[in-house]
């Protein structure tokens, strides 16, 4: 297989970082993915608990939806994992199990196999005891899966070299997704130098994903202009690829600082979300002419797939949208409740909070749950008979 | 005024697993009048909340506390963990 060509602005060291200006990091933990032929490690640093678990579980998701089926973790940089962290190591590893897969997890504590050997999961989950190698030799440097079936996908679309690309926790599991998705465009283009994933967020657009600095910062500075292959995807809908930085000639601002940049090359892949273009998948590289009609259908497949998270997304803002309109009924029925209270004790707004809030939890309910049954015991008793009440079991 | 939490609140939410925005939803469903950004403000002791604001924040804390088995840890601007203080 022909090696893999690195250029400047994407070489080693391969962990790479991001950048997402806008949002919270957690500096305490984050996952590292690299694949090695069929086996995809995850390295997590820091710390599995309560908030970090669905994050890492989002990652999880998304790399078994993409149709691997090995997965490692590697627990080298572990600092701390609880009963989330290993609640979503078990259902991870169920999973696997259904699909043909397997779990595996790599330089466990003692604490942590103890804990493993325990509660039985340590018949769910391949542990291998061997220092955490962070950079593999390639995909015959597998920890060994027999029985496994393997990937259909290309062999040959592999890096020789494992991928590494470091995703910070976010609180965002669209950007996870996202990112993974941009690991895998890597990954599988034989040529890519640098990749990102465009986005039109808030009537602008913004990179929410990318293999390095660079790509991330020359993406922001071009969508100023205006003027470039990914804003016209974006805008679009329509693949636009430069074989020659050097002859194009439709975006004059934009191609040469591309090529003061090194890039060659660019192919930008429109993404959509209920039919309408709302972004780009992005790959730059060094060399002229670079993407094989293969590259061009494999980039079609993962914008494809960045396509089918952004409709998620759109399922998860209808989501919210239910979460809001009841949000908004809960506060209605509070204010409704601090009425009654109000009217019955001649209290301010706030002191007939405060009594609510002191009752409800006095009858162990909830502001809500409390509020609603003031309310409807008011409702069915007079004016005179509900102004002496608290309404509901719990009066005072 | 209650005094600055110290972080207490801010710590209270990670223990609970709400991220900022999941918390915003709640204290707003319970009749909170402060912006997300605000109240993110006000749980990192940037901005200073009034006694009522404190105390809605802290029942959504503790609303979430209870229904994942907990009771009532988070103290209100009272100073009563109980919340059993009345006007």
């Amino acid at each position: 297989m022909t090696r893999r060509q690195r250029c400047s602005w994407c070489r080693p060291p391969q962990v790479l970082t991001e950048v997402i200006p806008d949002r919270h990091v957690l500096d305490d933990f984050g996952v590292g993915v690299s694949f090695a032929g069929d086996e995809v490690v995850l390295r997590i640093q820091g710390e599995v608990d309560l908030v970090t678990a669905p994050e890492l579980g989002a990652v999880i998701d998304a790399i078994i939806d993409r149709g691997h089926r090995v997965v490692v973790l590697d627990l080298a940089d572990l600092a701390f994992i609880d009963s989330q962290g290993l609640a979503l190591m078990a259902r991870a590893a169920r999973r696997l199990e259904r699909e043909c897969g397997e779990l595996g997890v790599r330089s466990p504590s003692p604490l942590l196999l103890s804990v493993l050997e325990i509660t039985g999961m340590d018949a769910l989950v391949r542990t291998d005891h061997r220092a955490a190698n962070p950079e593999p030799q390639g995909h015959e440097q597998s920890v060994g899966t027999p029985g496994i079936p393997g990937q259909t996908r290309r062999p040959e679309s592999v890096p020789p070299a494992s991928l590494l690309v470091a995703i910070p926790a976010r609180r965002d599991l669209v950007d996870g997704a996202l990112r993974v998705v941009v690991a895998l465009a890597q990954a599988t283009i034989e040529r890519a130098g640098g990749t990102s994933v465009s986005l039109r967020r808030h009537g602008r657009l913004t990179t929410v994903a990318a293999t390095d600095e660079t790509v991330a910062t020359m993406d922001e500075d071009q969508y100023a202009t205006g003027e470039r292959p990914c804003v016209a995807a974006s805008a679009e809908g329509c693949r636009f690829e430069i074989d020659a930085v050097a002859d194009e000639t439709r975006w004059p601002a934009f191609a040469p600082r591309a090529r003061a940049l090194g890039i060659h090359a660019i192919l930008s892949t429109p993404l959509f979300a209920r039919d309408r273009p709302i972004g780009a998948l992005n790959i730059y590289s060094r060399t002229v002419g670079a993407f094989s009609p293969q590259d061009l259908k494999s980039a079609s497949m993962l914008a494809a797939e960045s396509s089918t998270v952004l409709a998620d997304a759109g399922a998860e803002e209808k989501e919210l949208t239910i979460r809001l309109e009841d949000a908004l009924r809960t506060r209605e029925v509070i204010a409704q409740a601090q009425g009654v209270v109000m009217a019955r004790d001649g209290l301010t707004p706030i002191m007939s909070y405060t009594r609510l809030r002191t009752l409800a939890q006095r009858d162990n309910s909830s502001l809500r749950h409390f509020a609603e049954e003031v309310v409807a015991t008011t409702s069915h008793r007079r004016p005179s008979e509900a102004a002496h009440s608290g309404g509901g079991g719990a009066d005072a | 005024m209650p005094e600055r939490s110290g972080g207490m609140l801010e710590r209270a939410r990670r223990d609970v697993g709400l991220s900022h925005g999941e918390l915003w939803l709640r204290y707003f469903a319970l009749g909170g009048m402060r912006s997300a950004f605000e109240m993110e403000a006000i749980l990192y002791d940037a901005l200073e909340p009034s006694a009522h604001d404190h105390d809605v924040i802290v029942q959504a804390l503790n609303e979430r506390f209870a229904e994942i088995g907990g009771d009532h840890p988070v103290p209100y601007s009272d100073n009563e963990p109980d919340g059993a203080t009345d006007q």
